[in-house]
């Protein structure tokens, strides 16, 4: 990679990182076991088991959860977790 | 079919079934069948619509770790299940505690890929009645339920 882009895209992730949150979202999926979802919840985001449990409830009734804001950084890990226990999750920016 | 505590580091799958058994002997080989469902299995990280690059970078750099990962798990759950075929009643199998995660993620995979080849509905994984073994499609959906089962003993176990 040229210095120019190492420098532009550095750039662009200071500029990102002082933009408006984004949101990790988890979507419904009739396949997941609900009891499954709450221990990923648990284990990824360290919800304690009743906020994990009230996230998980929200994805079955709503067909989807905020479970996290801040960084993109951060929430694209916390996504590429969350795919690797095959939940269905997407990062999306914040319309503050 | 029960999951016993067998030590403070493995437990035992006990009174298993002949069916059980040969549904467990393939949960390898189905959960190894990510081509046709590879959306499902390796969804995108942005809504629709969206045109930021990340889309092509998770592709080229999180899609291979995922593979990897998924690849990973299967080979544990092959080699605990190894023994399967040995032991002549086919009737207990041993699953070391450090290979739950592992379990239960290729029991995910092969549920998952199930679902999206058969084109169940939520409405079909809910219905009461047993499936029509007569038919592929009822195989199918016996394998879903029995890999749910399976995962929920484990999460059990592990709570």
């Amino acid at each position: 990679m040229s210095e120019t882009a190492t420098i532009t895209k550095t750039r662009t992730r200071e500029r990102m990182a002082l933009d408006s949150p984004w949101h990790v979202i988890v979507h419904n999926d009739p396949v997941n076991l609900m009891s499954y979802v709450t221990m990923v919840f648990q284990r990824v985001l360290g919800f304690p088991r009743d906020q994990a449990t009230r996230h998980m409830l929200e994805v079955h009734h709503k067909g989807r959860s905020l479970v996290w804001s801040g960084e993109r950084e951060r929430a694209e890990a916390i996504v590429e977790q969350l795919h690797g226990y095959l939940l269905l999750a997407t990062l999306e920016k914040s319309e503050s | 079919m029960r999951l016993r505590r067998l030590s403070s580091t493995a437990w035992e799958l006990q009174d298993i079934h002949p069916l059980f058994a040969g549904l467990l002997a393939e949960l390898p080989r189905t959960a190894s069948r990510h081509k046709k469902s590879h959306a499902r299995l390796y969804p995108d990280p942005l809504p629709r619509g969206s045109r930021d690059p990340l889309r092509r970078d998770w592709r080229e750099l999180v899609h291979p770790e995922l593979q990897q990962l998924f690849a990973g798990s299967r080979e544990i759950v092959q080699r605990d299940l190894d023994p399967l075929g040995a032991n002549s009643q086919g009737t207990s199998l041993s699953i070391p505690t450090a290979n739950f995660d592992a379990w239960l993620n290729a029991l995910n995979q092969a549920r998952l890929i199930l679902v999206d080849e058969n084109h169940f509905t939520e409405q079909d994984l809910e219905q009461r009645e047993p499936p029509d073994l007569a038919t592929r499609r009822g195989v199918a959906l016996l394998k879903v339920h029995f890999y749910a089962h399976l995962q929920e003993l484990l999460l059990e176990a592990s709570s």
